[in-house]
């Protein structure tokens, strides 16, 4: 297996400077703007998640990237190339995995990647060993000979990348690559993309699934109509957009108590209501520091708390907070 | 070339796909036994003709029986291969780029470092392989002329030769017009509509250029539409008598094209040194005769066969190329049919806006739909179009 993941990592960048860097990008289709202005810097390594609704503009993008899709104007660089003027040095650099599954009939598992081996010119020699590599690396050395349209979905989308990764490509395209997968082969799928991504790859991987995106990525952006509303890490852009924050605290004791914890609450400037179930949820403004002094004020008080979470929410509360904070 | 020809991976998998399994055998099986089933019908159609014309014409015809069967049944397959040739094409070719598109591996091919030119190659022969075995599997039987007589070898070749030329012709035609349509069975109706006015057209449009030149023509001279049909120059390159009826042979298929060949232009007087030769006006023309013993220096009569298949090869060679030029243009990423939003496809993004994040607040949700529906289903008024054009 370590073998086939050496066999696997990109060759050594050729110059420095972002894996792909999209400036004041515009696709019309007909009346209707799918992308509006989009600019966003991926750097170089690490999983670059694109967060966005349908209809955002997710693949639009992705397909301007992969040199598939004529754009209307603005400016797009894959490792320093340009997809309109020289689409073929990009290809050459690019994995693209769609959001769907091309099916040839009639073509067993290896001979599909070796087909598009073939077209990204490697010698013959080179194919067996590559498809054999690729096929252990995601899992279906078992379905060799299998026909690729009696694939499980889980199974053609795993084939789907190792046929992305063909070409030993340094950053790869991943357009919603977990959509319709079981929690099993999401799971799966995750695995293998981290491990990519610990190899060097840069990957854009885009999903309207947010869960999805947020054990994987590094670094995300949220799309939305067409453009980029915010980009980062995720800390980055909570700290940008979420300033307020919340507690859920559960303590020892009867409804008296809990009404204790909301005048100490109160006391330290902070509005807590308690919840149907018992909890109280504290809003706070301050950040980590009120937190803190909240907890350590409830203890020096002799409340037995014996829950105190900070509610920050992981993407899906940011990205819900971010698209509102714009649109709403 | 090399990487359009044996180096090709696309029409490596094309053949693959197509001649795994049954399918290839089952057809092929299928032509031959519709072929021979034919011949065998030809044969005992001519063999009483044969006895019908030796009733009349004495015992002496039957002479000629072998050569009279070999012609027949050597044009009369010729022309049903030509048919098949062009009934299958179609069927085959038609389907190669909408097919890919409906299967949704185009986009994948486009990706690679494959060319458009090497894509629409490496199906074109794939496709032409693929008529070229239906071709070839014909040969022998049309080969029978060669030991019944009334076939050279010359006659075979060129017959043989233009019928794969209009095979590659129809097949990039084909792929040309498979890359401008959306759906295949669009793209098979059209390519059977090119075929039908392939076959019709010229025709029709000698017709309307006789009737504008008063139906006037030299000896040597015909409507130039009629070089586009591809059983005209069929019929010419598989040097069909245009008098069998009158001689006794069995008039074939490619009679009624035959008649309408240009007559050879025989040297005459006035044209060719008449030293040491005569020229005999029979009712058909002219031949030009050696007078025996002497002059023996004299020329050879020099009657000159304006070229006919020849032409009709060059308009179908041509025809294949721009064929081959739209498929190749079409083929790129953003081009074929127009990437437009069909009304299903738009209804589905409009039902598709809301944002899969688990459970929302429903406030929340209803607060983030407008303005995406706004930017999404209702796009602001675009530029005025001088605007768009930089």
């Amino acid at each position: 297996m370590t073998d086939t993941l050496e066999s696997l990592a990109p060759p050594p960048p050729p110059m420095d400077g972002p894996a792909i860097e999209v400036r004041g990008l515009v696709k019309r289709y007909g009346r209707l703007t799918a992308v509006n202005e989009l600019s966003m810097t991926i750097p170089r390594g690490g999983i670059f998640g694109l967060i966005g609704p349908n209809g955002a503009g997710k693949t639009t993008t992705m397909l301007s990237i992969a040199t598939l899709l004529p754009y209307d104007a603005g400016e797009v660089r894959v490792l320093g190339h340009d997809p309109r003027s020289d689409p073929y040095a990009v290809r050459r650099t690019i994995g693209w995995m769609p959001d769907f599954f091309g099916v040839y009939e009639g073509l067993t598992c290896a001979e599909y990647l070796d087909f598009f081996a073939a077209s990204y010119h490697l010698a013959r020699a080179e194919r067996a060993a590559q498809v054999a590599g690729l096929l252990e690396l995601v899992n279906l050395s078992g379905k060799r000979d299998v026909d690729v349209s009696g694939l499980s979905r889980g199974m053609q989308q795993r084939l789907s990348l190792a046929r992305a990764l063909v070409h030993d490509p340094e950053v790869l395209i991943l357009d919603e690559p977990a959509s319709g997968l079981d929690p099993r082969a999401r799971i799966e799928l995750r695995e293998i993309l981290l491990e990519l991504g610990s190899q060097g790859h840069t990957i854009l991987v885009s999903s309207h699934i947010l869960a999805e995106l947020e054990e994987l990525c590094d670094r995300v952006a949220i799309m939305e109509s067409g453009r980029v509303l915010a980009q980062g890490t995720p800390d980055e852009i909570r700290g940008q957009f979420l300033t307020a924050g919340q507690v859920t605290i559960r303590v020892l004791g009867d409804a008296d108590e809990r009404e204790r914890v909301v005048a100490i609450a109160a006391g330290t400037g902070a509005a807590a209501t308690i919840r149907a179930d018992g909890r109280i949820v504290v809003e706070l403004t301050g950040g980590d520091a009120e937190a803190a002094a909240l907890l350590a004020r409830l203890v020096r008080e002799g409340v037995r708390v014996h829950d105190f979470r900070e509610e920050r929410g992981g993407l899906e509360h940011l990205f819900m907070t971010v698209t509102k904070g714009i649109v709403g | 070339m090399r990487a359009w020809l044996s180096d090709n991976p696309v029409m490596r998998r094309e053949l693959l796909e197509r001649w795994r399994g049954r399918r290839g055998f089952v057809i092929l099986t299928a032509y031959l036994a519709a072929v021979t089933l034919l011949v065998m019908g030809m044969a005992w159609i001519i063999s009483s003709w044969i006895h019908n014309q030796a009733e009349f014409s004495g015992d002496g015809f039957v002479a000629a029986a072998g050569p009279t069967m070999g012609r027949g049944i050597f044009e009369n397959l010729l022309a049903l291969v030509l048919f098949f040739v062009l009934f299958f094409t179609p069927a085959y070719a038609a389907s190669q780029v909408s097919g890919e598109r409906e299967r949704r591996t185009l986009s994948l091919l486009q990706v690679t470092l494959v060319r458009p030119s090497q894509i629409v190659a490496g199906k074109l022969l794939a496709s032409v392989a693929w008529l070229l075995v239906l071709i070839v599997a014909a040969a022998p039987i049309a080969a029978t002329g060669f030991f019944m007589g009334g076939v050279n070898v010359s006659d075979f070749v060129t017959g043989l030769a233009l019928i794969v030329i209009v095979a590659i012709s129809v097949a990039a035609v084909a792929l040309g017009l498979s890359s401008i349509t959306r759906k295949t069975t669009t793209s098979i109706v059209l390519t059977y509509i090119f075929v039908l006015s392939l076959l019709i057209g010229p025709l029709f449009g000698a017709l309307v250029e006789a009737a504008f030149r008063d139906f006037e023509f030299d000896n040597d001279q015909r409507p130039i539409a009629l070089y586009a049909e591809p059983y005209y120059g069929l019929a010419d390159a598989v040097g069909a008598d245009r008098f069998d009826v009158f001689n006794g042979d069995f008039p074939s298929l490619m009679l009624p094209f035959a008649v309408l060949l240009p007559e050879p232009r025989v040297a005459l007087f006035d044209e060719a040194p008449a030293v040491g030769r005569e020229i005999v006006v029979d009712d058909f023309g002219g031949v030009a005769q050696d007078l025996p013993g002497f002059f023996p220096e004299a020329p050879e009569p020099e009657v000159s066969r304006p070229p006919v298949w020849e032409i009709t090869a060059a308009i179908h060679l041509l025809l294949g190329a721009l064929g081959f030029l739209l498929a190749t243009r079409n083929i790129q990423p953003g081009r074929g049919p127009r990437w437009r939003m069909s009304r299903a496809e738009r209804a589905e993004l409009t039902a598709a806006t809301a944002v899969t994040v688990g459970p929302p607040p429903l406030e929340v949700a209803q607060a983030a739909l407008p303005p995406m529906d706004a930017g999404l289903v209702e796009p602001p008024p675009p530029p005025p179009p001088q605007q768009e054009a930089p």
